[in-house]
């Protein structure tokens, strides 16, 4: 899969993991753009304020951690589910803990995937080109908006 | 409303009403006892009435017994003592006299009675006297004329016994009846005694004995954490145990879901960079695999060169850096648990303690370390308590106040203090700072949490609650985002003077 038109948008607090996501995804084969943000406001504010959220949206892939300051990972998921722009954006959460109750939510509220931190990187990389396809899906009625 | 009543009044009432339904037994038997008596006594009286009209009548038949003889025969006993008889016979009319004075019916008989009794003995000594001086003819009249008279008396006393009679069997119906009330009395008030007693003691030792199996039930199910069942509905002991079993309950769970948000949050907050020194010690791994691969390659051309210094000038550096900022984070969430742990275990030397003082040198350092910081202290109170706990409790709160101030504007925080006078003092550190969110303002006492901006471990309020928990005080927070927080501190206040 040709990952140079998809762009990572990873929201997280710790720089240590946001860079190795980073380090890693570009060592298994990733080529396309990373967007870091520090907390769920930033995320939203990517996703909903200025620049035009379409833009934002295509082909976009968003990491997010749980534990952010501010506003953290499950109510920016939560937020971003009721808005019926950012509603279908592929979203993988990561996280530190493997709570079953956090999981569960998680996954009630709609994320793609969850993935406990340290990730491991080659199911990263089968996870991302899982959700290519999803991808390919989404990016027909986000082009039919723009 | 038997079940309310506590278990101490529970068991007077079993001890008591079966006491009062006894004495009332014991009174009515007694009663009826008397009246037994009085009529026995009453009945022995009439037997007494009954045997004096027979002696008085007695003596007089004696005497005219004698005197017929007397006149038959002419031969006497010499032993015939009739001045013994007359003396008799008056004794007992006298004695008669005295037992009938309270009844006016025999009485009047007595009236007609005792004249004649004493005209027939004065006639008859005075014929006995004839007749032993041998005076009198033979076929005399005289002895025919006491023969009509004793019989008058008898006739009168016949009256008099007859009216005794009847009395004396009244009496003794009387006392056939009273003996019957008291049997049934007697087993009627024992009856009711034991029924009475023993229903009423089963009942109250059955409600207690099935409320206490209820407690024990509901031990068990706090012992097995299981849910409990409802509080049984009474207000005595053991409802009150009920209730506190409840109640310790409530306690114990909702402190065992901040233990467990409590390990949640370290679990994360070490974990965090655990990750960076597995990530980072892989990319150390990387970057001297890609060295010795450089190495292997023999001359390396410019590109080559380049990539190598770029590894070990930027790359490794860098996860090294990394590295060592995760080791010293999670070094300092050590030291933060150690403190944690030592804050519940260190022994307090209570003491009365002026906070005034003990704020003052503190309010001095802040001000010291913030330029522009306008920290103002109100005349705060003595408060029961350990000085190097206090210390750091406020510490962390004026710490807190100051990390949170609003960089957009001066900073301003006041503490001040109101009495309770319950014992109690509110103490307040009042900022003007960023403030909390609403949704924050419950966790913020947990520990392990920041909220926006903070930096440190998160332990400072976490160590703060549990000061006050140790004061037996209470802690409580508002906030309004945006303009400021207070924080609210109850405490013990000092003892006073006179108490010392």
């Amino acid at each position: 899969m040709n990952t140079k038109n998809v762009t990572v948008v990873i929201g997280e607090d710790d720089d240590g993991h946001a860079l190795l996501v980073r380090k890693n995804l570009e060592r298994v084969g990733f080529s396309g753009a990373f967007v870091r943000l520090r907390d769920g406001r930033e995320v939203l504010e990517y996703f909903t304020g200025d620049p035009p959220p379409a833009a934002a949206l295509r082909n976009t892939l968003l990491l997010l951690d749980i534990n952010m300051p501010q506003m953290d990972g499950i109510e920016a998921l939560r937020r971003l589910r009721a808005n019926p722009a950012t509603a279908r954006l592929p979203v993988i959460m990561l996280t530190t803990t493997d709570s079953p109750r956090e999981v569960a939510r998680c996954y009630e509220l709609g994320c793609n995937m969850y993935m406990t931190k340290p990730v491991v990187y080659e199911h990263f990389v089968d996870a991302i080109a899982r959700l290519g396809s999803f991808l390919a899906v989404v990016r027909v009625p986000t082009d039919a908006a723009d | 409303m038997l079940r309310n009543l506590s278990v101490r009044r529970k068991g007077l009432l079993v001890l008591a009403l079966p006491l009062v339904v006894a004495t009332l037994v014991l009174a009515v038997l007694h009663d009826i006892g008397r009246s037994l008596d009085r009529s026995l006594r009453w009945a022995l009286h009439s037997q007494q009435v009954l045997t004096t009209i027979e002696q008085a009548t007695s003596e007089l038949v004696a005497i005219h017994g004698e005197n017929l003889q007397l006149a038959l025969i002419g031969v006497s006993e010499n032993e015939f003592q009739i001045q013994d008889r007359v003396d008799a016979a008056r004794a007992a009319l006298a004695r008669l006299a005295q037992l009938l004075a309270d009844n006016r019916e025999q009485t009047d008989l007595l009236r007609e009675f005792a004249p004649r009794v004493e005209a027939l003995l004065t006639d008859l000594v005075e014929t006995h006297q004839v007749l032993r001086d041998g005076d009198l003819k033979p076929g005399s009249t005289r002895s025919a004329e006491n023969d009509r008279r004793l019989l008058d008396v008898t006739r009168i006393a016949d009256d008099l016994r007859v009216g005794e009679r009847r009395l004396q069997l009244e009496r003794f119906e009387q006392v056939a009846r009273l003996g019957k009330q008291r049997s049934i009395a007697l087993v009627a008030g024992g009856a009711l005694f034991l029924v009475g007693g023993v229903w009423l003691g089963w009942r109250l030792l059955h409600s207690m004995i099935r409320r206490m199996l209820v407690v024990r039930e509901n031990v068990q199910h706090l012992a097995d954490d299981e849910e409990l069942a409802p509080p049984i509905p009474a207000r005595d002991e053991i409802g009150q145990i009920d209730l506190a079993v409840h109640r310790m309950v409530r306690a114990l769970r909702s402190q065992r879901s901040d233990n467990e948000m409590f390990i949640y949050s370290v679990s994360h907050d070490l974990r965090s960079p655990l990750v960076n020194l597995q990530g980072f010690g892989k990319e150390l791994e990387a970057a001297a695999a890609e060295l010795r691969a450089l190495l292997d390659t023999g001359d390396a051309d410019e590109a080559g060169r380049e990539r190598v210094r770029r590894i070990v000038t930027e790359e490794m550096p860098e996860a090294l850096a990394f590295i060592d900022l995760a080791v010293q984070r999670q070094s300092r969430i050590i030291d933060s648990l150690l403190s944690l742990s030592r804050a519940g275990r260190v022994e307090y030397r209570w003491d009365d303690i002026d906070l005034g003082q003990c704020l003052d040198s503190l309010a001095a350092q802040y001000r010291r370390a913030e330029g522009g910081l306008e920290l103002t202290l109100a005349s705060l109170p003595s408060v029961r308590g350990d000085r190097d706990a206090l210390e750091r409790l406020f510490d962390n709160l004026l710490g807190n106040a100051v990390k949170y101030l609003d960089p957009a504007r001066a900073g301003r925080i006041e503490v001040g203090a109101r009495d309770e006078g319950n014992g109690n003092v509110v103490v307040f550190v009042r900022d003007n700072g960023v403030g909390i969110e609403p949704q924050d303002l419950d966790r913020v006492f947990l520990p392990f949490t920041r909220l926006a901006g903070g930096e440190g471990e998160g332990i400072g309020l976490s160590l703060v609650r549990r000061v006050v928990d140790r004061h037996h005080g209470s802690i409580w927070i508002e906030s309004d985002p945006g303009v400021g927080t207070t924080v609210f501190v109850r405490l013990p206040t000092a003892r006073p003077a006179s108490a010392r």
